[in-house]
Order: C-alpha cells, then structure tokens, then sequence
C-alpha cells in the first residue's frame, strides 16, 4: 500500500497542486490582514473568537473550488491520460480510490495547519487580549477539516465519472453559493442534507450586532456534536457508495 | 475566415452542458440577495438600488470571474485533449484569428450572464414587491461590468491557454476576484482586471463607484488590448504540447 501511495505522489509531482493551495493560504493571510487592521479595540482583544468565526466564513465560500480543483487535479491525470485501463490491471481499484482520498486529505490537512499558524502568527502580532480556548480550537479542527473532507469525498466521485470536468467545478462554485446562502438561515434544518452547509452548522462562535453602537460582539455558542455526528454519518456512508460505485460501477 | 472560426467554435461547444451551468448558478446569489433584503428592510430603504446591493454583493465579488473562467477553460480543454493542439496550428487559419474567435465567442457569457441576472433581479424584486421596473441605470451598470468581464475573459483565455489543467484557471479566477475585492476597496481597482469588473457593475453599491468613466474605460481596453497580444504572441511563437 505504501508502494502505491508513494506512486500516487510521483504522478503529481510537478502539477503543482502544491503551489495552488498556498496561494489560498496567501490569499487567506491577505484578506484576514485587511479585515482585521481596522478592527476596534474590543475585536482585536476578542481576536481568537474574531479569527475562529472569520477563517470558517472564508473556508465556506473558498473551500468548495479549491477542493473541486484539487480533486480534478488528482484525478483528472488519469482521465486526460487515460491510464485507468492501465492501472487497474496493476492495483486494486478500491486501493486507488483510496490513496486518491487520502492524497487531497493530507493537502486538506496542511491547509487546516497553515491557518492554525495564521492565526497564531496574528494573535502574536495584534495582541489578542482573551486567551485561545483549547476546546474552540479543537472544534475548529472538527468543524473545517470534517467538512471539508466530505466536500473531498464529492468531489472526487464526481472528477472520476465525469470526464467533462464542467461538472465537477460547477458543483464547487455552486457549493460555494449554498454554503454562504446557509450562514444567513443558519437555522433551517435543509443544511444538514446539503454537503456545503456544515460549516456553518457546526459553527461554534456566534455574533451580535448592535445596530445604534454599531459594534458586534462574539460569543461562544454550544457545539453542535449530533451535527458532527450526521456528518460523521454521511461521510462514512459517501465512502461506502463512492467507493462502491467507482469500483463496480466505473466503466474504464 | 474569423466567422468562419466562430462557427467552428461554436460547434466545439455543443453538448457540453455549459448552458446548465450559467443558467443555475446566478440564481443563488438572485435568491441569497433577494432573502437578504427582505430580512433587512428597516434598514434597505432605496427600493430597487438596495435590492441590487444585495443581489451584486456576492456574484460580483466571488463568481462571475469563476463563471467566466468556466467558459474560457472549457473552450481551451477541447484543444488540451486528443492530440486537438497539432489539428488547431495545422489549420490554415491565422493564430490571430484563432484565438480571437474564442475570445468573441466568451461575449456570449460574459453579456449574457449579466442579462440572465439581470431578469434574475427583476424577478426577485416583483417577489420582494417592489414597484415598477428598476432603473435602467442598473441595465447601464450590468452592461458596463461585462467590459470589464471581457477583460477578465481575455485574461482567463491567456491563463485556460497557457495551462493545460481545466481546474487551475478557475481557482486562479477566484483567487483574482478576492485580490480584485481588496484593490477595489484600497482604491487600485483600475490597476486589477478583476476590480473593473466589480466596479463597473457597482457591486453592493447604491452611489457609482466609478468618478472616471474615461479612466475605466480606458483601463478596460489596455487590458484587453495588453491579453490579447500576449495570447496571439504566444500562438505564434511558442510550439504547442499535445496530448
């Protein structure tokens, strides 16, 4: 399996992809930098809770096109290259579905690392005055990384049967307009059904916004756990049937 | 000999469901601008014109630049597969030709895109029950953003041409429509393609960002102008990698 996986790197080596995802994590950087400088004194002393709420809103609408470009990157090598018919005599075709996932995981994981250290390296440089709370950044993990796993899983079924990549990429530009659209009805119970929606369901920062004052304040709200659960849930069963219909199912 | 390009484009984009994507997607950002208002009507008081903050709040600043990559990607992967590269230069037909008929062709979206939403608004604000039509400066607005759209889709024709990944150049469109979000808002929006877009349209702006017409349209057409030479230069100097 190592022996496999090992080839998988070697087939995207110079693809870049690489490059790609750290120029979100720049842009990322950028945009929370601009936001963030003309913050009041009370936000950059709330900075923590601030970052925790700001980094998912930009993962909601950023995430779902760059997983929809790092899925097709890595499985579009075999579709333009038409090396399935090849590899599937060598290597188990479950196997391949595999490491691909796993592949787009550890990019995703990195991802999640790099603005961890962002938001490290702006609480060192603004002063946030209220500590991080260990377990907000645990959920931050949960929420974004699990998420954007099952965002992954989609994605990769989708570069994989259809060889017009419109589709593909359609569906992260869509998924990036229904994942801004649930921040606004957070509410309604439809975002459970919708992959995009669970960034914000398992927000765990919440905000109101004095109107006279004009001045917004954070607060912790309860972490959805049987959302993470549903989530759980779903990308096990995603699995099941993305594997499933790739290995059956995928004519090749 | 360019009409006859167009054509042959044309036919290159038959059945490829491009059509579904851009009738779709728009809606979203209708529907998200429409719910937006209604939820803040003490305070969106302009009728028409706030509705409009809301609508182009979110298409300007995030998905007409990926949308329009769309198309310029998939115009340009016909070419990437197959072998198709070697069959494109050995055609008898100037490179100047080639890539200008794709790139005419990409009016397609980037006009009709700003008149489906268009409809789009129209719609949302009967829904939202606003009186009457909306103001034709709104028309003038959509329609002065696709200049700008037109210099994003020159820009994305070099990039779609350059690099032979579908998926590259749309994530490099989005990547371009935040760094336009962040120049527009520090007052260089003339300097990136992507702003004009943002600017000629009047993204989440009831008042006209653009002071200088002449200096914008201006901008557009150095743009333009400045994308496509590069993509003509690049037809003719550079040999093709097929595959």
């Amino acid at each position: 399996m190592l022996r496999e996986w090992k080839t998988e790197w070697m087939k995207i080596r110079r693809r870049k992809i690489g490059l790609l995802v750290g120029a979100f994590v720049v842009l990322i950087f950028a945009w929370m930098t601009w936001a963030i400088r003309d913050s009041s004194k009370e936000q950059i002393y709330d900075g923590w809770r601030v970052c925790f709420l700001q980094f998912s809103l930009i993962n909601t609408i950023l995430l779902p096109t760059m997983i929809a470009m790092l899925a097709s990157r890595l499985c579009d090598a075999e579709i333009k290259g038409n090396t399935l018919k090849l590899l599937c005599t060598m290597e188990k075709k479950g196997r391949l579905f595999d490491l691909k996932l796993l592949t787009g995981a550890v990019y995703l994981l990195l991802f999640i690392i790099a603005e961890y250290a962002m938001m490290f390296l702006l609480s060192a440089a603004l002063g946030f005055g209220r500590p991080a709370e260990p377990r907000h950044l645990i959920y931050f993990f949960l929420e974004n990384y699990t998420s954007s796993i099952l965002l992954l899983l989609l994605q990769q079924v989708l570069s994989f049967f259809y060889e017009n990549q419109i589709i593909p990429l359609a569906a992260g530009l869509f998924g990036s307009f229904a994942g801004l659209f649930s921040w606004f009805l957070p509410g309604a119970p439809v975002w459970y059904l919708i992959p995009w929606g669970y960034y914000s369901k398992l927000a765990y920062i919440s905000y109101t916004w004095d109107e006279a004052t004009r001045i917004t304040t954070y607060y912790n709200a309860p972490f959805n756990f049987p959302g993470l659960l549903a989530l759980l849930a779903i990308i096990a069963a995603g699995y099941a049937a993305g594997r499933y219909l790739f290995v059956t199912r995928k004519e090749i | 000999m360019l009409a006859t390009c167009i054509r042959m484009e044309q036919k290159k984009l038959r059945h490829s469901h491009l059509w579904l994507v851009f009738a779709v997607i728009p809606v979203i950002p209708a529907v998200m601008g429409a719910g937006n208002y209604m939820q803040n009507l003490e305070l969106l008081k302009s009728g028409w014109y706030s509705l409009w903050t809301q609508v182009s709040l979110f298409y300007a600043n995030f998905f007409y630049a990926p949308l329009i990559a769309v198309y310029c990607s998939y115009i340009w992967r016909v070419e990437h597969m197959n072998y198709n590269w070697n069959t494109l230069m050995t055609m008898p037909v100037p490179r100047r030709d080639v890539f200008l008929s794709k790139l005419l062709l990409s009016l397609e979206c980037t006009v009709g895109l700003q008149l489906w939403l268009w409809i789009l608004y129209l719609i949302t604000g009967k829904y939202c029950g606003l009186p009457g039509m909306p103001p034709i400066q709104i028309l003038i607005w959509l329609l002065r953003g696709s200049i700008g759209g037109l210099a994003i889709a020159a820009l994305q024709m070099c990039l779609s041409m350059v690099i032979r990944s579908f998926a590259v150049p749309i994530a490099l469109a989005l990547i371009g429509s935040i760094l336009g979000l962040l120049a527009s808002n520090s007052g260089l929006g003339l300097f990136w393609p992507y702003s004009l877009m943002m600017m000629g349209m009047n993204a989440n702006r009831q008042e006209d960002m653009v002071s200088n017409l002449g200096g914008f349209l201006a901008a557009a057409v150095i743009f333009l102008v400045l994308f496509v030479l590069f993509g003509i230069l690049w037809l003719r100097k550079k040999d093709v990698t097929a595959g």
